[in-house]
């Protein structure tokens, strides 16, 4: 009887911990968006991890959602690519950065970007636009991806994730006519659940 | 446009409805010659709500007052209380229906913010460090400061009607800081293994503050007592205001609301 007891309790204290942990997890996963009173649709630029991303595309906002995973970041070979999920008048739309000659290990080693621009005309760097189901590879006219802060992030003492946050814009050819894509900021955990070395 | 004679007249008449006020209230003050000046002992206590937003410097990681789409429930609380109690003496006349107080009053405030990430969470996460290539959060359950001073109130009151044994009065003051006596920041984590660290996440939060707290303040309120013996009052602020706004470490505010209760004990005349 006592060791029935003993058993459930543990068994009980085990879920009880579990849920602690996956609450603690979603928390600093989730988005937080605050609104830009200066550009309006768009979140401000924040440091703090708060997994939103923004821009406008030709005045239209492109922006994370509070239901999808904002941010992606896959290393393959040589080559990382940023992928950013939002949303823009009401359609799916999927931006995806790849930059070709660095291979980060891990998501902490993700620092070694802090404080560089990346000339997205330079060789080596490719965008891709995915609307809906429809994908586009961009031929850029100019633009640059800024790494403003990266940064690990400690949870009482302990390394949790990196945190990477900066600006971007371009100009590209989109369906034969040139668009821009303006005012990009992103502020994104980079983790466990959101970065892959394959 | 208000012609001089009409002026004069309205005047005149104001001035007969007032002179037949003061004489009905020194037919009813009892043991006391009108024009006697007497001193009243008038201990208190109360208590102080200020009216207070945290300040922007607490780096808490969900900034809690700004809009934005929340789908984990979660909340931020911030309070203050203050508590008082004092001593004053007043110099009371019932034919001016007022008097002038001075005393000593001892108020502690206790500050503390608190909340949660998610309706099933018991913390916050406030950023305490913030280097080239790291950020520091720790879970923190509350946040709390408590600082107490000493003031000199001085007050005059006035009492607007005299109805049996109850006075209305109105009564202003001000509190003129004298020392801060206690200061001390507390924070509560999550994680007990974060107590080492206390010393290092409060450096994050604790900023200078003003160490006198001086206000002032308007009271409406009520006595109850006989003429000349033991009575009691119950009084509420109008509300009140700090000097500043830069009292506390944890929160910034210029207001306050509260009530005070006295015991009025008459201790002598002076003719």
């Amino acid at each position: 009887m006592k060791n029935s007891i003993l058993i459930i309790f543990t068994v009980f204290l085990v879920f009880s911990l579990n849920s602690c942990q996956k609450s603690d997890d979603f928390a600093l996963s989730e988005t937080i968006f605050i609104h830009d009173p200066y550009f309006p649709g768009l979140p401000i630029y924040s440091e703090w991890g708060y997994n939103t991303f923004g821009a406008y595309i030709d005045r239209k906002p492109f922006v994370s959602t509070q239901s999808e995973l904002p941010a992606k970041v896959l290393v393959n070979s040589d080559t990382v690519h940023l992928i950013l999920k939002g949303r823009m008048n009401g359609q799916a739309v999927e931006l995806r950065f790849s930059i070709k000659g660095y291979a980060p290990v891990d998501y902490f080693d993700l620092v070694s970007l802090n404080q560089d621009t990346i000339n997205l005309k330079e060789t080596g760097r490719a965008l891709k636009l995915k609307i809906s189901n429809q994908t586009y590879d961009l031929n850029i006219i100019e633009g640059e991806l800024i790494f403003n802060k990266v940064q690990k992030l400690f949870v009482d003492e302990e390394p949790s994730k990196s945190i990477i946050s900066g600006y971007f814009r371009f100009k590209t050819f989109f369906e034969d006519e040139p668009i821009a894509v303006s005012h990009g900021r992103f502020d994104l955990g980079i983790g466990y659940d959101n970065f892959y070395n394959y | 446009m208000i012609q001089a004679s009409s002026l004069k007249i309205l005047l005149t008449m104001l001035s007969i409805i007032h002179w037949g006020i003061i004489s009905q209230a020194q037919e009813k003050t009892g043991n006391h010659e009108s024009n006697d000046w007497y001193v009243r002992l008038i201990p208190e206590a109360g208590f102080h709500f200020p009216v207070h937003q945290v300040k922007d410097h607490i780096a808490i990681r969900q900034n809690i007052n700004a809009l934005y789409d929340d789908q984990l429930g979660s909340m931020l609380q911030a309070s203050t209380i203050g508590l008082s109690s004092g001593c004053k003496a007043e110099l009371a006349n019932d034919r001016f229906k007022s008097g002038i107080s001075l005393g000593l009053r001892y108020t502690s405030y206790k500050t503390r913010i608190s909340g949660s990430v998610a309706a099933s969470s018991d913390f916050l996460y406030l950023r305490y460090g913030q280097g080239e290539n790291e950020t520091k959060y720790a879970r923190i359950r509350s946040l709390s400061e408590r600082n107490d001073y000493i003031g000199l109130p001085v007050e005059i009151r006035y009492s607007l009607l005299h109805y049996q044994d109850f006075r209305f009065t109105v009564r202003i003051g001000m509190e003129i800081g004298i020392s801060r006596t206690f200061q001390e920041n507390e924070i509560d984590f999550h994680n007990k293994d974060m107590k080492p660290n206390a010393a290092e996440v409060l450096q994050s939060v604790i900023v200078p503050t003003k160490a006198l707290n001086t206000n002032t303040y308007a009271l409406l309120g009520a006595e109850y007592g006989k003429q000349g013996k033991t009575g009691l009052a119950f009084e509420v602020f109008l509300p009140g205001n700090f000097s500043s706004n830069n009292h506390f470490v944890l929160s910034e505010g210029r207001s306050f609301y509260g009530m005070k209760f006295s015991v009025i004990v008459p201790i002598t005349e002076i003719k």
